[in-house]
């Protein structure tokens, strides 16, 4: 059976069609070709695949497309605003936090949902904050080292947002 | 020389953070078909029939494969007991009854489940000890002797033996292994892939489609991930692709799901292993005694009767110490559990629990710290091993124990014994590890080719693999140092096999060193062709040129060209090879020109009445004879270490008669973010003068040592000698209560 379904991603409108069973995941690979979204495990244990849906980190895979309707999701493709990158992103690469990629989007999306509601997190809330991400290259370090960077950045941004 | 304070920042490290990196499930052809294994519901036996009816009748299915669909050879590599492609004598869980293409992944699913497979169940094989008792499984012993092993331990003064025992474990790299298969109408077959051989990946897929090697052309994608992994695995999902493809004439993307990839792909060896070492009263090796057994499960795969694990085995069963008198048997058998492949350091984490393991019993029987016994028996720069390699320099272990114990604080933590409070019990341990650079023998090779670009910029082809290790980054600053142009003005290929020359596999920790030694080369060639270029275009001899920063200046007067303009008086837009370079090592090599050394450091506490073993703190000291990137270096050590802790304490692929009873990331763990200590690492820069700048492959001495050291920090927190990785609830049963 089919529902139609109005939702944002990244900022963009969208209204459509989708089954019962069509996961998020599905419907953002599939359907809107947003394949920086990972899947690796398709059971909701590992995080490679999560996006914020109404800035709630969310595990994709297992996630119904029709829950989104009237919400808006974002991804890695809209972490970046007008070609400039998010702290996350420019500290990820700054410090290392990437190797072979593929739990990145994923990790991205958690420390955003994360640092949200965290600006200036300890780094025992980054290590539960991130703990449904999991990461087979790196050993965390350097992704936890991102995060507080990531944060002590962000809020001197705006701090000087405030002050100018 | 080279700088290696610079932070350099990972080259494709952009395209990851913004979603934008292509991983072969990223492809969109048009008229993909998706390709999936129906697999075996026992693990021996025979497929009496395979009834196709139900599953045909699904819409959107296009063709259903069984054996004799197969147009060429029905395995995966030369050897009679090499992995069938499709199976109708079922080895394993693993074994494919049949492949299935159709419109999309779950209707290819939804008919899998339809096929209804008629099988013929046979008792199978399991454990070590039963294939060590039916004579017909063993596949190969190899044994090792060096000095005189009963004089040896004559001498001892204290002799220590005991029997370990290590569990099969998963790569889990998070991309699955996947493959997309695009057939052209002219016969050709291009293979979209991650792979860490991807020069043999056409032999193996054109043997099995009974084509012309030439026909097959292999194109590497970014990687999710490897770890030794994606060579067997890669070209079993390239094989099962390429057959559904070339049967429907359409391009074909080949799936597994996690549990998929859990059932049917390589493992770590399992492995039992009885060690016996002694020592003298001053705390000198004598001898050693070992006895490996390693359960290669049901196929064989690269490397035939001779795997990666069981050849490094025999290059490693002493560790990195001076032992005048030993003796190896090492064992390779067959069962019906998953195939064994190769995977970070293959043989070489199962060896150093065990001799780790007792040098602190020896040490302990010695009254001796752990560190100083260590310490004492070293080899040293100007040593041989058992084995006869003669290590002429660059033998870092010594420092490396000394660096990491000083991070560590060792002398405070480890004087202050076992210690806690009333919730906890507190230890601290470590252990040594090394692992031979890449193959050690002649057919050791690599070749690069530099292309000058129209733009003035260069593109360097080595057929070597980003596997996220950060190869790509470390060649182009290499190349940047020995070409003198800025690190933003190469860029490193990912493989074609169309074009690329074959470096052999991205494996063993050799892609830095032997990509770097051809490039090296190659670009001493390319400065002098560039030279000779500038000097035909503006008259006179080459040696009135010379190269400074990619300008080719005149000697005798203020005339110089760059890159671009020399590009462009060539004529022509396409790229110019300028540069080839062909490294070869030595005739007749028989064993590692070097070895890359590690020491980690532990302190755990265990809960007194849950058992729960909590890493705090973490010391990888790391002999890498020079640092060419700090930040990816960094990554894989620390990463290298993390996976040998769930080695330790997580990780274990729980068998019921050849079935998987955890085939997800659930019921498997690996370590998460709550579960890693706090982690400190330190390089040793021993160079080894027989690479490019002195540096050592980094990717697996630090996969060695840490699960070793938490069981000694385990022991020395609670008194229990630990027997069996890895260190769970049922595993501490076994463990023996120091009187």
């Amino acid at each position: 059976m089919k529902h139609l379904i109005n939702f944002k991603v990244n900022g963009i409108s969208h209204s459509m069609e989708v089954t019962s069973n069509t996961t998020l995941l599905a419907l953002l690979r599939d359907s809107l070709k947003l394949k920086g979204t990972k899947k690796a495990c398709g059971t909701g244990d590992c995080g490679a695949c999560t996006v914020l849906v109404d800035g709630k980190a969310v595990n994709s895979c297992i996630y119904l497309a029709l829950n989104i309707d009237g919400k808006e999701v974002l991804t890695v493709e809209g972490l970046s605003k007008n070609g400039k990158l998010d702290f996350l992103q420019e500290a990820f690469i700054d410090e290392g936090a990437v190797q072979c990629g593929y739990c990145t989007p994923g990790m991205l999306m958690s420390a955003k949902a994360l640092l949200d509601e965290h600006p200036n997190p300890t780094e025992e809330q980054i290590r539960i904050g991130l703990a449904g991400n999991v990461c087979r290259c790196t050993g965390y370090e350097q992704i936890i080292q991102a995060i507080k960077t990531a944060a002590k950045k962000r809020s001197e941004y705006e701090f000087q947002d405030k002050e100018s | 020389m080279y700088a290696s304070s610079t932070k350099t920042r990972m080259v494709n490290a952009l395209e990851k953070v913004t979603g934008q990196a292509r991983f072969t499930e990223d492809l969109e052809i048009p008229g993909l078909l998706y390709g999936v294994a129906v697999y075996s519901n026992i693990s021996k036996g025979f497929v009496r029939k395979v009834d196709l009816e139900a599953a045909q009748k699904v819409p959107g299915v296009k063709k259903i494969l069984l054996p004799e669909n197969i147009p060429g050879r029905n395995l995966l590599g030369s050897h009679e007991l090499s992995h069938p492609i499709i199976s109708s004598k079922i080895n394993y869980f693993g074994d494919a009854v049949a492949l299935i293409a159709a419109e999309s992944e779950e209707i290819a699913r939804k008919a899998a489940c339809l096929v209804k497979v008629d099988y013929e169940e046979k008792e199978g094989i399991y454990t070590i000890d039963e294939a060590m008792e039916n004579g017909d499984l063993l596949f190969n012993h190899l044994q090792h002797f060096h000095g005189d092993i009963e004089a040896g331990f004559e001498k001892s003064d204290v002799i220590i033996d005991g029997t370990y025992f290590t569990p099969f474990i998963d790569h889990i790299y998070l991309e699955r292994e996947s493959a997309l298969a695009l057939p052209e109408p002219n016969g050709r077959l291009t293979i979209y892939g991650g792979c860490q051989e991807p020069y043999h990946m056409p032999t193996v897929v054109s043997e099995v489609l009974n084509c012309p090697r030439e026909q097959i052309r292999f194109i590497g994608m970014s990687m999710g991930g490897a770890f030794g992994g994606k060579s067997e695995d890669s070209f079993m999902v390239a094989c099962r692709a390429a057959l559904l493809a070339v049967h429907c004439m359409r391009p074909v993307l080949f799936v597994v799901s996690r549990e998929e990839s859990m059932r049917s792909s390589t493992k770590r060896h399992e492995a039992k292993l009885y060690y016996k070492i002694g020592a003298s009263k001053q705390g000198e090796l004598t001898a050693l005694e070992a006895r490996v057994y390693l359960n290669k499960g049901a196929y064989l795969g690269s490397g035939g009767k001779l795997p990666p694990a069981l050849n490094r085995v025999y290059w490693h069963y002493t560790g990195p110490y001076r032992i005048p008198n030993t003796v190896l048997n090492a064992y390779l058998l067959r069962t019906n559990n998953p195939c064994s492949g190769q995977m970070r350091s293959p043989g070489v984490p199962q060896i150093c629990f065990a001799v780790e393991s007792i040098m602190d019993q020896l040490a302990e029987a010695l009254n001796m710290d752990p560190l100083e016994f260590r310490l004492k028996n070293v080899l040293e720069a100007g040593e041989v091993t058992a084995n006869g390699i003669y290590l002429k320099d660059s033998v870092g272990i010594r420092e490396a124990i000394q660096k990491g114990s000083r991070l560590f604080d060792w002398d405070s933590r480890r004087s202050r014994g076992s210690q806690g409070d009333t919730q906890t019990l507190k230890g601290v341990g470590m252990a040594s590890s090394w692992h031979g650079i890449s193959y050690g023998n002649e057919k050791d090779t690599a070749e690069a080719r530099i292309f000058l670009l129209h733009n003035g910029k260069f593109l360097i082809r080595t057929g070597l693999v980003e596997l996220g290790q950060g190869l790509q980054t470390v060649l182009a600053r290499v190349a940047s140092e020995e070409l003198g142009v800025p690190m933003e003005q190469i860029t490193i290929t990912s493989p074609d096999t169309d074009i690329d020359p074959d470096s052999k596999n991205t494996t063993s920790s050799r892609a830095t060193v032997v990509g770097s030694l051809a490039i090296r080369l190659a670009a001493q060639e390319a400065i002098k062709n560039l030279i000779s270029h500038a000097a035909r275009l503006k008259g006179g001899a080459a040696s009135d040129f010379f190269w400074k920063g990619g300008i080719v200046h005149s000697k005798n007067s203020a005339w110089s060209i760059n890159l671009a303009d020399l590009a462009a008086q060539t004529g022509s837009e396409r790229p110019l090879l300028v540069g080839n370079g062909k490294w070869q090592d030595k005739a007749g090599k028989k064993g590692y020109t070097t070895y890359g050394y590690a020491a980690h450091f532990v302190e755990l506490e265990v809960d007194r009445k849950t058992g729960y073993i909590k890493l705090l703190r973490l010391v990888v000291a790391q002999d890498v004879g020079k640092v060419l990137n700090y930040q990816t270096l960094k990554g894989q050590a620390i990463g290298s270490a993390m996976m040998s802790a769930g080695y330790g304490l997580l990780e274990n692929i729980i068998l019921e008669k050849g079935k998987i009873l955890n085939p997800n990331l659930r019921d498997y763990r690996i370590p998460l973010f709550t579960e890693c200590p706090s982690i400190k690492c330190v390089f040793i820069e021993d160079p080894c003068s027989e690479y490019v700048f002195g540096a050592k492959g980094a990717g697996e001495p630090s996969a060695v040592p840490t699960a070793s050291a938490i069981a000694n920090a385990y022991y020395n927190a609670t008194g229990l000698r630990i027997y069996r990785l890895p260190i769970t609830q049922e595993n501490i049963t076994g463990g023996k209560k120091q009187a």
